[in-house]
C-alpha cells in the first residue's frame, strides 16, 4: 500500500504557517514510519500532471532549513493510471487552492479503487460562508462536494467538525462515512533563535500595563468588534489594555479604520502586525488572558498556544471551543460584549479564583504532533480490509459459456498444453451440447457440464446475447460443481505460449486485466452494439454504487472466486436480469472492497480490438499472453493469412509471428495517433483553441464548421471526433461520408459512408490517410433528406517516420 | 453534479440569510466542477447568459473567479454588447493573456472566436526542420496572415441569426 499525499501548497507558499504548518508537522512524522511507504506529490499546473517529490530533501528543507523549496520537484511523473486498488490518496492540505479540481481527480482515482482519505479542518465555507472571501467559498464548495461523494475515510481535528459533516452528509442525502480525530498537537517544530529580537513596540505595549491579548487575523469570523466594544464600554476605564496581535483580513474596513482612529490608540489600544515568533511568545506569556471570541474555528490553535504559555484564555461558547479548550477555558456569549465583560471582571474582581484558573492550566498537557502523527498513521493503515475468503494455493479448473462445440474444441488443445495447471472443465452450455462434447473430445481436461436446463431452473432466457451471458454466469455461480476459485473463459480465448498460474495469481493476490474505463468507452457510436449497451449499462451501475470502474471485459481469461462473486449477488439481488458485464462487474467489486487480494494490470491480450484501428485503446498490453480468436483475421488479405486456424506442436513460434505483426500494426496506430494529437496541441497553440469538427443540422439546412486544416498520418486510420446539434425531433439518419481531393478536385480517396442517427451529438469519424507527403482537401459530405451539404478544409498527410 | 448543486443550494441560502450574495452563480460553480485545470468547453457555454459566460470564462480557463478589476473593465460590455461580440471580446481577451498562456489555458469546441494566430509557430517550424519535402509542399509562412475580405465576411456572417444565414447559404449555392 502506497500512500500519496498532495503536498503542492506547502512548496508553493512562501512562508509557513496555519494548515500548511500542520501539514509539515504530520507529514514530516509520517515519513518517518516504516509501515507507511509516502510518495509525496507536487501538482504542475502547465502540464496538468502531478510531479513526485524528492523526499530526503523535503525533510531537509522542512526540519532542518537546508535547501530550496525548487530542489524538492524530481520531475519524475506520477501517472495516475499506476495507483493500485489498495493505494491511498491522502489529502491534507488546503487542496482546493489548487487549480486540479477535487471534482475533477477524486472521480478518476475512484474509478481505479484507490482509497481516498482526506484531513478536513472545518466546514465553515459551508457553514457560515458569510465569513468566508468569495474566492474561498466557491473552491471550498468543490472539494467539500467531491470528498462528500467519494472519501473512504475523514479524519478531523475535532469532533465538532465531524459532526457537522455528519449533519450535513444528512442534509445532502449521502451516507455517512467514517471518521477519526486527531486533534492537532501543540510542540510545533519551531525553535526559536535567542538572537530573535522582540519587537520593541511589542515590549512598549506590554509594559503599558495588564492586557487582554488577541492573536490572529483581523476578519469578521474573529469577532474582534465584541472584545473592542466591551472594552469602549468598560474596561478601558478600568484600566486594562488591549492588544491585537496579527494582519488586517479582508471585509473589515469599517473595525480597522475604527482601531486606527480610536483615541487610546498605542496608549492603551495596540494593533501590532507583522510580529515574529519570539514577540508573539513574550505576549503570551505576558498577558492577563487571551480572549477568543471566535463565531467558528476548526481546531482553536491559540487556545493552546495560551495554556502552553500559562495564559488563562477566555473563549466564545460554541461547541468546537468547549472540546478544544474542556475545563481549562471560561466561556462567554459571543453575541454580547456584556458577557465578555463580565466573564473578565469575576477575575478582575475575584483574583482567587484567576490564580486558581492558572493554576488548573498548569496542569493542562497538549497534544503532542508525535501522537497526532500516530493517529494519522494508523488510521491510513486501518483501511485496509482483510478478505474473509482465503486465496488458494493452486486453481485447477476453468469454467467456460459455451454453444458452440467446435469452436471450443479448436481452442481446448492451447488450454491443455499452455495451460498445465487447468485439470478440469465447468462447461455451462445448451442441452445437447454434452453428448456431442463426450463423443467429439479426446483431451486430457476432466469435463462436467452445467446445462441450461441446470442453470436455467424454470426462469425465462434473456434474448438479448449480452443479457442472457450475465444472466447464466450468475446462474452457475450458485453451482457447487465450480471450485471456489476458477477461470472464467470464452470459447473464442487461446494462450498463446506455455503459461503458468501466476498469470493468475501472484504474491498473494489475484490479478485482474482490464483494458478501458468505462467512463470513456464509446462503442460504436453510430449504432451501439449489445456490447456497448452492455458498457454503458454497468458503467452506469459501477458509478451509481460508487464502486471502481475500469473495463475488464479483456477477452482472455480471468480468475474469479465464485464467494465474492457470490456476495455481489446477495448485496445486489437483482442484478442477474439487469445485462451487465460480469467480468466488469466482478472485478471493480472486488476492487473496491478488497483492495489488498486484487492487482489490476494492462490486459494481455492479442487481438483485441480485432484490428488496431478498430478503437482508439487507451490502455496497451505490457505483455500478450492470449488471443482474441476472429476466424475471419486469417481470411486471405487480413492481418493473419497464412497463419494456422488449428493448434499444433510448435505453434508458439508462430504466434509469436502473429505478436510482432500485430504489434508493428499497432505501432502504425499509436504512431498516427500520435501525428494527430501533435495536430490538435500545435493547432491549439497557434489559434487559442482545439480543433472542432461540428455540425448543426437544421430541417432544410446544415451548418458544418470544420479546422481551418488538418493533419493526418499516412495509410492509417484517424478517428476525428465530431460534435452534433440538431433542432430536429426524429429517430431518423443521415450520412456523413468524407473523400480527399487535390487542388485540381482530382479525387484521392473516396472515404467510407455512416449513417448517424440525428440525435446522436457526439461520434467518431475514421479518416483513412493516403500516401504521405500530400497537401490536399479533406471534404466533409451531409445528406440528409436528399440534400447534400459539404464542407471542405486544406488536408496534410505526414508520411511515417518523421 | 446533483451533490455540487444541493451544497450550492445551501450556502446560497445561509448567505441570504446575512444578507450576502454567492460569489458566482450556480451555473457558472456547476460548469467548473466539470471542467479540467484552464480549460473550457465552449459547447457548454453557448446557451449561458453574458454574465454566467463571463464568470465560467474566467473560472475554467483561469481557475479562478473575475476580479474587482475585471469585472469592472467588463460591465460596460456586459450591458452593452451583443452576446456574440462581447464573447469574442471576452475570450480573446483571457486566452491572449500572458496569465493563460502561463497556465496553458485551453478553449475547446470554440464557436465563438474567430482563430488568430498566437506568436508561436511551433508546428510549421518543427515541419521545416524534420520534412523537407512536405515543408516545401505546405509553403509554410512565418508571418501572420493578412486578415482578408473572406475572413471578414466571416465574421460578419458568425454574427447572423439562423434564418439570416440559411438564406446567406442559399444564395451562395443558387450562385
Amino acid at each position: 500500500m502506497k500512500v500519496y499525499i498532495d503536498v503542492s501548497n506547502l512548496i508553493k507558499v512562501s512562508f509557513v504557517t496555519g494548515i500548511q504548518r500542520v501539514v509539515r508537522e504530520v507529514v514530516l512524522r509520517l515519513l518517518k514510519r516504516e509501515d507507511l511507504d509516502i510518495i509525496l506529490m507536487n501538482y504542475n499546473e502547465e502540464y496538468n500532471i502531478f510531479e513526485q517529490v524528492d523526499v530526503d530533501r523535503f525533510v531537509l528543507c522542512f526540519e532542518d532549513n537546508i535547501g530550496d523549496k525548487e530542489q524538492l520537484i524530481t520531475g519524475k511523473g506520477i501517472d495516475l493510471e499506476n495507483l493500485q486498488p489498495e493505494d491511498v490518496f491522502f489529502d491534507i492540505d488546503s487542496v482546493w487552492n489548487l487549480p486540479l479540481r477535487r471534482s475533477v481527480l477524486l472521480p478518476k482515482l475512484k474509478r481505479r479503487g484507490v482509497r481516498l482519505v482526506v484531513y478536513v479542518y472545518d466546514i465553515i465555507p459551508i457553514t457560515h460562508p458569510q465569513y468566508c472571501h468569495g474566492q474561498t467559498i466557491y473552491k471550498f464548495m468543490n472539494y467539500i462536494g467531491a470528498y462528500l461523494q467519494y472519501a473512504d475515510l475523514i479524519m478531523a481535528s475535532a469532533q465538532s467538525t465531524l459532526d457537522a459533516i455528519d449533519e450535513l452528509l444528512k442534509q445532502l442525502g449521502l451516507p455517512s462515512i467514517p471518521g477519526v480525530v486527531s486533534w492537532l498537537g501543540a510542540d510545533f517544530n519551531i525553535q526559536i533563535s535567542e538572537e530573535e529580537e522582540i519587537a520593541p513596540e511589542a515590549v512598549e505595549a506590554a509594559e503599558t500595563g495588564r492586557y487582554v491579548l488577541m492573536v490572529g487575523t483581523i476578519e469578521p469570523r474573529k469577532n474582534h468588534a465584541l472584545v473592542l466594544d466591551a472594552f469602549d464600554h468598560k474596561l478601558f476605564e478600568q484600566g486594562l489594555n488591549l492588544v491585537f496581535v496579527g494582519r488586517t483580513g479582508w471585509n473589515v474596513e469599517a473595525l480597522q479604520n475604527r482601531i486606527d482612529q480610536h483615541r487610546l490608540l498605542k496608549k492603551q489600544l495596540f494593533h501590532l502586525k507583522g510580529m515574529n515568533d519570539a514577540t508573539v511568545d513574550y505576549l503570551y506569556k505576558h498577558a492577563y488572558c487571551v480572549a477568543f471570541p471566535t463565531y467558528n474555528e476548526g481546531f482553536g490553535l491559540p487556545i493552546i498556544e495560551a495554556f502552553q504559555r500559562g495564559t488563562p484564555v477566555l473563549a466564545s461558547d460554541i461547541p468546537i471551543l468547549r472540546e478544544v479548550g474542556g475545563d481549562y477555558c471560561d466561556y462567554f456569549d459571543l453575541t454580547s460584549w456584556k458577557s465578555f465583560a463580565d466573564a473578565l471582571r469575576s477575575w478582575i474582581d475575584h483574583p482567587e479564583q484567576y490564580e486558581e484558573r492558572k493554576d488548573k492550566i498548569r496542569t493542562y498537557e497538549p497534544v503532542t504532533w508525535d501522537a497526532v502523527a500516530d493517529t494519522i498513521g494508523d488510521a491510513l493503515l486501518s483501511i485496509k480490509k482483510e478478505s474473509p475468503y482465503p486465496i488458494p494455493d493452486r486453481i485447477r479448473q476453468m469454467v467456460y459459456l459455451t454453444a458452440r462445440v467446435d469452436d471450443l474444441l479448436a481452442a481446448l488443445p492451447f488450454v491443455e498444453h499452455f495451460m498445465p495447471f487447468i485439470e478440469e472443465l465447468v462447461l455451462c452450455c445448451p442441452d445437447t451440447f454434452p453428448d456431442q462434447m463426450r463423443e467429439k473430445y479426446q483431451g486430457r481436461l476432466k469435463l462436467l457440464f452445467l446445462t441450461d436446463s441446470e442453470l436455467l431452473a424454470g426462469e425465462p432466457l434473456p434474448e438479448d446475447h449480452a443479457m442472457r451471458n450475465f444472466f447464466l454466469r450468475c446462474q452457475a455461480m450458485k453451482s457447487e460443481k465450480l471450485d471456489d476459485v476458477f477461470i472464467m473463459a470464452d470459447d473464442d480465448y487461446r494462450p498463446l505460449y506455455p503459461l503458468s498460474q501466476s498469470v493468475y495469481l501472484d504474491n498473494g493476490k489475484y490479478q485482474g486485466y482490464y483494458c478501458y474505463s468505462l467512463g470513456e468507452w464509446k462503442g460504436d457510436q453510430s449504432t451501439p452494439t449489445s456490447f456497448d449497451q452492455s458498457m454503458f449499462r454497468t458503467r452506469d451501475f459501477l458509478e451509481e454504487h460508487g464502486l471502481a470502474s475500469l473495463m475488464f471485459d479483456s477477452h482472455m481469461p480471468q480468475v474469479i472466486d465464485r464467494r465474492i462473486f457470490q456476495e455481489i449477488l446477495q448485496r445486489f439481488p437483482n442484478i442477474k436480469t439487469k445485462g451487465y458485464s460480469d467480468w466488469s462487474i466482478y472485478f471493480n467489486y472486488l476492487t473496491t472492497y478488497y483492495p489488498e487480494i486484487i492487482a489490476n494490470r494492462p490486459y494481455a491480450t492479442l487481438a483485441w480490438p480485432g484490428t488496431p484501428s478498430g478503437w482508439d485503446m487507451t490502455v496497451h498490453p505490457e505483455q500478450l499472453l492470449f488471443e482474441n480468436y476472429y476466424s475471419e483475421l486469417y481470411d486471405d488479405g487480413e492481418i493473419f493469412e497464412g497463419f494456422s486456424r488449428t493448434y499444433y506442436d510448435g505453434i508458439e513460434h508462430e504466434n509469436m509471428e502473429k505478436v510482432v505483426r500485430y504489434m508493428n500494426l499497432q505501432a502504425d496506430h499509436d504512431y498516427a495517433r500520435m501525428v494527430y494529437r501533435t495536430y490538435c496541441e500545435n493547432y491549439e497553440m497557434q489559434y487559442g483553441e482545439v480543433p472542432m469538427f461540428y455540425l448543426n443540422l437544421a430541417e432544410d439546412d446544415c451548418v458544418i464548421m470544420i479546422p481551418r486544416y488538418v493533419m493526418i498520418c499516412e495509410l492509417n486510420f484517424t478517428r476525428i471526433p465530431i460534435i452534433a446539434e440538431t433542432s430536429i425531433q426524429t429517430d431518423g439518419m443521415y450520412e456523413l461520408s468524407y473523400r480527399i481531393l487535390d487542388y485540381q478536385d482530382l479525387v484521392l480517396l473516396d472515404g467510407d459512408c455512416m449513417s448517424v442517427p440525428v440525435s446522436q451529438e457526439k461520434y467518431e469519424l475514421a479518416i483513412k490517410g493516403i500516401y504521405g507527403g500530400i497537401k490536399g482537401i479533406l471534404e466533409i459530405t451531409v445528406r440528409y433528406h436528399e440534400r447534400e451539404y459539404k464542407g471542405f478544409t486544406k488536408l496534410f498527410v505526414i508520411k511515417k517516420g518523421i | 453534479m446533483l451533490i455540487y448543486e444541493s451544497i450550492y443550494d445551501l450556502v446560497e441560502e445561509k448567505m441570504k440569510a446575512n444578507d450576502q450574495t454567492m460569489p458566482c452563480s450556480k451555473e457558472a460553480f456547476l460548469f467548473s466542477a466539470e471542467m479540467e485545470p484552464g480549460v473550457c468547453d465552449g459547447q457548454k457555454m453557448i446557451d449561458m447568459e453574458n454574465e454566467t459566460f463571463f464568470e465560467a470564462a474566467f473560472m475554467g480557463m483561469l481557475n479562478r473567479l473575475p476580479d474587482a478589476s475585471a469585472i469592472q473593465g467588463w460591465e460596460a460590455k456586459l450591458k452593452t454588447s451583443s452576446p456574440d461580440v462581447f464573447r469574442e471580446a471576452l475570450l480573446s481577451s483571457i486566452i491572449f493573456s500572458p496569465e493563460a498562456v502561463l497556465i496553458g489555458s485551453q478553449l475547446r469546441n470554440n464557436r465563438v472566436i474567430i482563430p488568430r494566430l498566437r506568436e508561436i509557430n511551433i508546428l510549421n517550424e518543427y515541419i521545416v526542420e524534420h520534412d523537407k519535402d512536405s515543408a516545401a509542399l505546405m509553403q509554410v509562412k512565418k508571418s501572420e496572415p493578412k486578415v482578408g475580405l473572406k475572413d471578414k465576411l466571416y465574421k460578419i456572417y458568425l454574427k447572423l441569426p439562423l434564418s439570416l444565414r440559411v438564406l446567406v447559404h442559399k444564395i451562395l449555392r443558387r450562385n
